[in-house]
C-alpha cells in the first residue's frame, strides 16, 4: 500500500511538471512573436484555463482513480456522520446486537450440530438402530449385527460398541466413578483414529480373559496422572482389578460421549451371538467411498426383511435405520438449536428494517442534497456508491463490536447450555462461524442498502429540487410502510413461537411426573461386583446404607431403586402375564426396576392396590412384584390385579402381583408408555443402585451426612450424581428452558425493534403532514379526528402486518410441532394474545407522534412551507 | 494577437477525434503537449484549438491504452519535457481510426452533397 501511494505522488508531481513545462514553453513562444513576459504569462495562463480542474480530469485517467474516490467518499461519508451522532449510534447498536445474537447462537448449532466430527472423511461414518413395533430407536442385538456385517456390501467396515461400561477407579487418589465405554478392536481402523500414546486393541484383547486392559482419555491422563509419559504399561485398579493401560487417546477424541473418560476391549459371549432381542449395542459404520447413506438404508431394509423371513418369532417387523454419525449425536438438541438460529435471523431481518427505514429518512431528508448532485451530474451507481461509502464504517463499526459482543456473550451462555448438549467443547468462535458472521453482514448492508437506495432512481428531479415533496416522496413513503409491515409479521412469528415454546416449558413444568420432586435428594451408586461377589453382599450393603442413612436427622424415608425417574429410555425386556390367550415370550417395552421396599414410598409414588414390599419379602420368600396402574389395567382390564402372577420369560418362575402404584414419567416428562413393573432387590439384585432421600427440611442439608455415612460403611464407595429429584427434572428441562428463554429473548427484542419502526414511520408520517394536519385545523377538524388520522394509519399498518404474521405463523408453527407439549400449534390463546400485545405496542409507538400531531398550531403548520 | 473573428472560427472537436488527431500528429516523431497542441493549431489553419483540459487526459488515457509511450527529454530551449511518442500498437490503431474516419466523412459527404455525386 506503501508502494501504492508513493508510485502515485511521482505521478503526481510528473504530471505538474509536465503542465508547467506546457505553459513555460507556450510563454516562450509568445515573447519570442514580441510580447511582454508578464503579458505573456497572464494570456498564456487565461488560454490554458483551470490548471487544478485540467490536472484532476487527467488524473481520473489514472487506473485508481476510483480506488481514490471510494477513499473520498469514506472521508466524507465520515464527516456528515460525525454530523448525526444519534443516527450513527442506532445504527451501529442495531447491527452489533444482531451480529451478536446471531453468531452466538451459530457458533452453538455450528459446533453442536454441524461441525464435522473430528475423523478422517466423517461423512462417510453412519450409525445404525434398530426399530421394532413398540420402540422406534433401539440398540443393536448381536446376532444382527454379525448378519449385518457380514451381508452388507456398502459399508467399509461395521462395528458394535457398550456405550456405557462405567468403571469404579480406586488407588492412587480418591476412589472415583468414571464413564467409560466398551468398543471392539475394529473401532479404531473404522474411525481412523491412533492413540497418541501406545495403541489400540486387538482382536485377542476383545476376548472374555484377555479384556483387562484400558485405555485412557487424554483428560483423565492429564489430571489424575499428570500427564505421565510413561503411563502405558502402568496398572490401574477398575472395580478392584488390575487393568493395564495400554494406550492414551488425544484431546479431540470424545467418542462415543464427551464424558467418556475410558475405554475397555468389548467382550462379546458367545451365547451373546445368538441373540435377536438383546438390544445392548451402540452401531458405527463406514461407508465404503461413494456409497451413500440412501444406499446403506435400501440395502439395510433388504437384510431387515430377509432376516423377518429368517426368524419371524424375533424379527417381524424390526427394521434398522441409518443416519450420518454427526447428527445422530447431534441427534434431539438439532432441532431446538435450529428453532434458535432461526429466531436470531428473523431478529436480524427486523433489525434490517429499522436500518432500511432509518436510511430512507435519511435520504428523504437528503433528497435535495441528493437532487441537486444529480443536476451537477452524479450517475446513480455514483449515488450508490456513495451511500455504501456511507454506510461502511458503521457496518465495520457495528461488525466489529457484534463479534466482540458474541464472544462476551458465548462465555455467558456456555455455562447456561444444557449439559446433556452433546459437543459443547467444540463450539468456539471459529472460521466458519466467522465466516457466516460476514456473510450474514454483507447481506445485511446489501439489502439495507438496495432496499434504501431501491427508489433513489425513480426519483422527480424537477419537482424534487422545487421542494415539491408530496409528489418525489411517494414511492418512498410506501417502501417504508411495506419495511414496517414486514417487521409486524416477523415479530408476530417470533413472537408466537417463544409463546407456544413458553407453554410448553409451563406445561412440562406443572406436570405431575407422578412422584415427589420436592425435598427429595437422589444420588447414585455403582456396587463393584468384585467385591459384594454375591447378590446377599450387595443386598446387605444396601442394607446397610439405608440403615445409616435413615438414622441421619429430618430424614422421612429412604429406599434405593436401580434407575432414577426420569434417566432417559431403557432397553426391552419380555413380560408375560398369567391370563387366557397370552403369547409368551412376546417382546414389550417393559420398564422393570429393581427396589428396595421405602423406594415408592420415599418417592411418594401413591400405592393404589395392595400393599408395598415389606422385609418380610426376602430372597427366600415368594417371588412378588408391583406393578403400575396402568400396566394393570391394560392387562387384566377390570378384575383385580392383586394375586395374579407374572413372569419374565416361559422359563422364569412366576410371581405374584401384591400391589398396583401410580404411573410415573420413568423415561422423560413428556410421555412413557412402557410397562412399569417394580421387582424386589432381595430376589432380583442389581448393582448399579440409586439412592433417594426424603426429608421434611431442606435436601441440600443432607448431602454432607449421608455421603458420610456411605463413607463410613465402605471408603472405596464413590458416590456420583448428586442431585435433588426436583434438579433430575430441571435438567430433564433445561433444552426447553434454555430454548424458550432465548427465543423470548429474541422475540422481546423484536417487539422492541418493531416498535422503534413503527414509531420512526409514524412521527416522520406526522412532519411530513404538518401542512395538511394544520389545514384540517382550520377547517374544523377536531383533536380526536386528527389523533384518528395518526393513530389509524400506525394501526392499520399494524394491522397487515399481524395479518401476514399470522397466516405465516400458522405455516411456520407446523415445524415446532415436535418441539410442542401440551398445547396446540394453534394454541388460542398464543394467537390471541399475540396479536393483541402487538396492537397495544403499536399504539404506543404512535402516541409519541400523535401528541406531537396534536400540538399542531395551524397558522405555524400554513406558514410552514 | 488571436482576432476575435479567429476565435469564432473555431470548431468544436468532435467525440472521438482528438484521440486520431493525437496519433496522427505523433505520426512523425515525439513530441511533447505543448508541441501537440500547436501541431494541431497550425495543421489545421488555426481552426481546431485543442482545449488543455482535453488534451492532457486523452495524453494519459492513450498512454494507459498503450498507444503511445511518455519519456523524459531536453527540449532545444534546454528544458525537461514529457514526449509522448507512438507505439506499434498505436500505429496499429491510427490506421484503423484512419480508415474509419476515412469512411466517415466520404458517407457524410455524400449525404451532405448529393448534388455533386449526381453530377459527376
Amino acid at each position: 500500500m506503501n508502494k501504492f501511494w508513493q508510485r502515485r505522488k511521482e505521478k503526481d508531481l510528473e504530471l505538474d511538471a509536465e503542465i508547467r513545462a506546457h505553459i513555460d514553453q507556450a510563454v516562450r513562444d509568445r515573447i519570442d512573436r514580441g510580447e511582454s513576459p508578464d503579458e505573456a504569462r497572464l494570456k498564456v495562463l487565461n488560454e490554458f484555463g483551470n490548471v487544478l480542474l485540467v490536472k484532476e480530469v487527467t488524473r481520473s485517467m489514472w487506473r485508481w482513480s476510483s480506488l481514490e474516490r471510494l477513499g473520498q467518499d469514506l472521508r466524507f461519508g465520515l464527516r456528515t456522520l460525525k454530523k448525526s451522532p444519534g443516527f450513527c449510534v442506532v445504527v451501529i447498536l442495531t447491527l452489533a446486537f444482531g451480529i451478536a445474537a446471531t453468531t452466538t447462537i451459530f457458533s452453538v448449532v455450528y459446533g453442536v450440530v454441524l461441525r464435522p466430527l473430528p475423523f478422517q472423511d466423517p461423512e462417510r461414518l453412519v450409525a445404525i438402530w434398530t426399530q421394532t413395533p413398540q420402540v422406534d430407536r433401539l440398540p443393536m442385538a448381536v446376532a444382527n449385527y454379525r448378519d449385518i456385517r457380514e451381508q452388507s456390501t456398502v459399508f467399509e467396515d461395521v462395528a458394535i460398541l457398550r456405550a456405557t461400561a462405567n468403571y469404579n477407579l480406586t488407588g492412587d487418589g480418591d476412589p472415583e466413578w468414571l464413564q467409560g465405554a466398551g468398543i471392539p478392536s475394529n473401532i479404531f481402523s473404522l474411525l481412523r483414529v491412533d492413540p497418541a500414546l501406545g495403541r489400540g486393541f486387538t482382536a485377542e484383547e476383545n476376548q472374555p480373559g484377555n479384556d483387562h486392559v484400558v485405555i485412557l482419555s487424554h483428560a483423565l491422563w492429564h489430571r489424575r496422572y499428570g500427564s505421565d509419559i510413561n503411563i502405558v504399561g502402568r496398572t490401574i485398579r477398575l472395580e478392584n482389578i488390575p487393568y493395564t493401560v495400554i494406550g492414551v487417546m488425544n484431546s479431540a477424541f470424545r467418542y462415543p460421549t464427551r464424558e467418556t473418560q475410558l475405554w475397555t476391549p468389548l467382550t462379546v459371549n458367545p451365547a451373546d451371538y445368538q441373540t435377536r432381542t438383546g438390544f445392548a449395542h451402540a452401531t458405527v459404520a463406514r461407508l465404503k467411498p461413494n456409497a451413500t447413506v440412501t444406499q446403506a438404508q435400501n440395502e439395510l431394509n433388504i437384510i431387515a426383511t430377509r432376516l423377518a423371513q429368517q426368524y419371524p418369532a424375533v424379527n417381524t417387523n424390526v427394521r434398522f435405520n441409518v443416519s450420518p454419525l454427526r447428527d445422530d449425536i447431534a441427534g434431539p438438541a438439532t432441532k431446538p438449536l435450529l428453532t434458535l438460529l432461526a429466531a436470531s435471523i428473523g431478529l436480524v431481518l427486523i433489525g434490517c428494517c429499522n436500518l432500511a427505514n432509518l436510511l430512507l429518512t435519511r435520504t428523504l431528508s437528503r433528497n435535495r442534497e441528493m437532487a441537486v448532485r444529480t443536476a451537477l451530474g452524479a450517475s446513480s451507481s455514483q449515488l450508490l456508491l456513495h451511500t455504501a461509502a456511507e454506510l461502511l464504517p458503521l457496518l465495520s463499526i457495528g461488525a466489529i463490536l457484534g463479534l466482540l459482543a458474541a464472544k462476551f456473550g458465548l462465555r455467558l451462555l456456555l455455562p447456561l447450555l444444557p449439559t446433556t448438549l452433546p459437543r459443547i467443547d467444540e463450539i468456539g468462535l471459529n472460521l466458519p462461524v466467522l465466516l457466516f458472521s460476514v456473510a450474514l453482514l454483507l447481506v445485511t448492508g446489501a439489502i439495507v442498502i438496495v432496499i434504501s437506495m431501491g427508489s433513489a432512481k425513480r426519483f422527480d428531479l424537477a419537482a424534487t429540487l422545487r421542494e415539491d415533496t408530496r409528489t418525489s416522496t411517494h414511492n418512498r413513503a410506501r417502501l417504508r410502510n411495506l419495511l414496517v409491515i414486514s417487521q409486524v409479521a416477523m415479530t408476530v412469528i417470533l413472537l408466537t413461537g417463544a409463546s407456544l415454546l413458553i407453554r410448553t416449558f409451563v406445561a412440562l413444568k406443572e406436570l405431575d411426573p407422578g412422584f415427589r420432586t420436592q425435598g427429595v435428594l437422589s444420588l447414585r451408586l455403582a456396587i463393584p461386583r468384585n467385591k459384594y461377589k454375591s447378590d446377599q453382599k450387595v443386598a446387605a450393603l444396601c442394607q446397610e446404607i439405608l440403615q445409616k442413612t435413615r438414622a441421619v436427622p429430618q430424614v422421612e424415608a429412604v429406599g434405593m431403586g436401580n434407575r432414577l425417574p426420569l434417566s432417559g429410555p431403557s432397553g426391552l425386556s419380555t413380560i408375560e402375564f398369567e391370563r387366557p390367550g397370552e403369547t409368551p415370550g412376546a417382546l414389550s417395552a417393559t420398564d422393570d426396576t429393581t427396589i428396595t421396599p421405602e423406594y415408592l414410598r420415599a418417592l411418594d409414588i401413591p400405592l393404589r392396590r395392595g400393599r408395598f414390599f415389606t422385609d418380610a419379602d426376602t430372597a427366600d420368600s415368594p417371588l412378588v412384584v408391583i406393578l403400575d396402574e396402568q400396566v394393570a389395567q391394560r392387562a387384566w382390564s377390570g378384575e383385580n390385579p392383586i394375586g395374579k402372577r407374572v413372569r419374565s420369560g416361559p422359563t422364569s418362575p412366576w410371581a405374584e402381583v401384591v400391589g398396583v402404584v401410580g404411573h410415573v414419567r420413568h423415561e422423560k416428562l413428556e410421555t412413557d408408555e412402557r410397562w412399569q413393573i417394580y421387582w424386589n432387590y432381595l430376589q432380583r439384585a442389581r448393582d448399579r443402585m440409586s439412592l433417594v432421600v426424603r426429608t421434611s427440611g431442606d435436601p441440600h442439608s443432607l448431602v454432607t451426612p449421608v455421603l458420610n455415612s456411605i463413607k463410613s460403611i465402605d471408603p472405596d464407595q464413590p458416590s456420583f450424581a448428586i442431585r435433588t429429584m426436583s434438579e433430575v427434572v430441571d435438567q430433564s428441562l433445561s433444552l426447553r428452558w434454555f430454548n424458550a428463554l432465548v427465543v423470548s429473548l429474541f422475540a422481546a427484542s423484536s417487539l422492541l425493534l418493531a416498535m422503534l419502526g413503527i414509531y420512526g414511520v409514524i412521527s416522520w408520517n406526522v412532519a411530513q403532514q404538518t401542512r395538511e394536519i394544520g389545514v384540517r385545523m382550520a377547517l374544523g377538524a377536531n383533536r380526536s379526528a386528527v389523533l384518528r388520522m395518526v393513530l389509524g394509519k400506525g394501526l392499520r399498518m399494524t394491522a397487515a402486518g399481524i395479518g401476514i404474521g399470522v397466516l405465516g405463523s400458522f405455516l411456520l408453527m407446523r415445524s415446532l410441532r415436535s418441539l410442542l407439549f401440551g398445547v396446540a400449534q394453534t394454541d388460542p390463546v398464543t394467537f390471541l394474545a399475540v396479536p393483541a400485545l402487538l396492537i397495544l405496542a403499536a399504539t404506543l409507538a404512535c402516541l409519541i407522534p400523535a401528541r406531537r400531531a396534536l400540538k399542531v398550531d395551524p397558522l405555524i403548520a400554513l406558514r410552514y412551507e | 494577437m488571436k482576432t476575435k473573428s479567429g476565435y469564432e472560427n473555431r470548431i468544436e472537436l468532435l467525440q472521438g477525434t482528438l484521440d486520431l488527431l493525437i496519433l496522427q500528429t505523433l505520426q512523425w516523431g515525439p513530441r511533447h503537449g505543448y508541441g501537440i497542441s500547436q501541431a494541431i493549431r497550425t495543421g489545421s489553419g488555426e481552426v481546431l484549438h485543442v482545449d488543455t483540459g482535453s488534451l492532457y487526459p486523452a495524453l494519459h488515457r492513450l498512454e494507459r491504452k498503450k498507444w503511445i509511450k511518455a519519456a523524459w527529454t531536453t527540449s532545444d530551449s534546454n528544458q525537461q519535457v514529457k514526449s509522448y511518442q507512438l507505439t506499434s500498437a498505436g500505429k496499429k490503431q491510427l490506421l484503423k481510426e484512419r480508415s474509419h474516419w476515412d469512411k466517415l466523412t466520404a458517407a457524410m459527404a455524400g449525404i451532405l452533397h448529393p448534388a455533386r455525386q449526381t453530377n459527376e
